[in-house]
């Protein structure tokens, strides 16, 4: 009986990537182009993964006309540091 | 004595035990007429200064980013380098006090520059944390640690288990490491708790027992053990609800766990509270035998008794 099987899902991985290359305030908020240039993933595969942190209010998004821009909630900031301490 | 704190959470950034520790310190530390400063990261909703029972609290502005989580936390304890350097043209700091490896950098290059002492805290290590040594991640940190250890005057562990994980991993002379146990205001528990009103809130009937977890929900908290004892405890105690209080990574992970024990029905995952309850028995993880603010607080509560095998067998 150990720790086997238990590891970071892929959404919350995600999430720590987005807090760690500062997308933490609506100031710091990125849009999907940018995200997927910071973390080498697919724009299609960053919008279901935003989508599914928004659901769970650990990502907020902001529109602007046609531009949205995504940061981490103060929810979010606290569940990526949980993986850490 | 002026004194300059640094730590990486700090209230509203709460994670877990670091910043309540942090705060009660750095209040009571104020309250005795020491100059304390409390220099941590920026949260949403959070002022970048604000001023708490007299103790001033400084939050850092992170300006760059970076996937890499050592290499962020580099980059953040540069940002607090900076505020220190700042703040000593204003205050001659006495001391500097760090938590954990997360604020070492910042906290050994500020003994250099400001030539005073460096105290650090150790309220938990990597190899403790991921259970021994398992990434290059973890050889970093522990290696991190242990310069932080070296650099340090005098090293504060909260517990003598901890004081010896402290001893025989970096090999550090008894005198250098003060046991100072985490403490609470106990006169925040001399309130009375409704039994009945708990269990209800949380849909445990009246006759049955409460057997708590509180913590994050990560794998170095053990909780898995409970819940995979679950069944074992039912044959002996049917009239149990098991209620895990607390956030993290493995919810989901453990939520299926204790789906697959068939007694789902048993057990209560309340996410993160802040409120008050009770219960019949607290259990903890006796793997890591660190002694956990909240068993303090069951013991003010004075309703719980605090079992600490149940879930290593």
């Amino acid at each position: 009986m150990g720790l086997k099987g238990q590891s970071v899902p892929d959404n919350l991985r995600f999430l720590r990537i987005l807090h760690n290359i500062g997308a933490t305030s609506p100031d710091k908020s990125l849009t999907i182009e940018e995200i997927s240039r910071w973390i080498l993933i697919d724009p299609q595969k960053v919008r279901e993964n935003l989508e599914e942190l928004i659901k769970n209010d650990y990502v907020n998004v902001n529109r602007d006309g046609d531009t949205e821009k995504f940061h981490v909630t103060a929810r979010g900031i606290v569940k990526v540091m949980s993986m850490y301490s | 004595m002026k004194i300059c704190m640094l730590t990486w959470e700090f209230p509203p950034r709460i994670v877990g035990g670091i910043a309540r520790h942090c705060l009660g310190l750095s209040k009571a530390l104020a309250k005795k007429s020491h100059d304390v400063h409390v220099v941590t990261l920026e949260f949403p909703g959070a002022p970048m200064f604000e001023e708490m029972e007299g103790v001033k609290i400084h939050r850092v502005k992170i300006e760059l980013g970076h996937p890499d989580f050592i290499t962020w936390t580099f980059i953040f304890n540069h940002f607090m380098e900076k505020l220190v350097a700042i703040l000593n043209r204003s205050v001659k700091f006495d001391v500097i006090h760090i938590h954990d490896w997360l604020t070492a950098p910042v906290g050994i290059t500020s003994k250099y520059y400001l030539n005073k002492p460096l105290v650090s805290t150790v309220h938990s290590t990597e190899v403790g944390r991921a259970q021994g040594l398992h990434s290059p991640s973890s050889y970093l940190i522990d290696g991190i640690e242990w310069w932080m250890t070296y650099e340090a005057e005098r090293i504060i562990s909260c517990s003598i288990s901890m004081k010896w994980e402290l001893q025989n991993h970096f090999h550090l002379p008894s005198e250098k490491i003060i046991v100072i146990p985490n403490a609470i205001d106990a006169s925040k528990y001399e309130r009375k708790i409704s039994r009945e009103n708990v269990k209800r809130r949380y849909g445990i009937e009246p006759h049955e027992r409460v057997v708590l977890f509180i913590g994050r929900l990560v794998p170095q908290k053990g909780v898995e053990y409970l819940i995979r004892a679950i069944p074992l405890i039912l044959q002996q105690h049917r009239d149990v609800k098991f209620v895990i209080a607390g956030d993290g990574w493995s919810k989901s992970y453990l939520e299926d766990l204790a789906s697959s024990t068939g007694f789902i029905n048993k057990v209560r995952f309340l996410g993160f509270i802040s409120d008050s309850g009770y219960a019949d028995w607290l259990v903890q993880n006796a793997k890591r035998k660190i002694q956990e603010l909240y068993s303090w607080e069951a013991v003010a509560e004075r309703t719980i008794d605090v079992y600490e095998k149940i879930c290593n067998r």
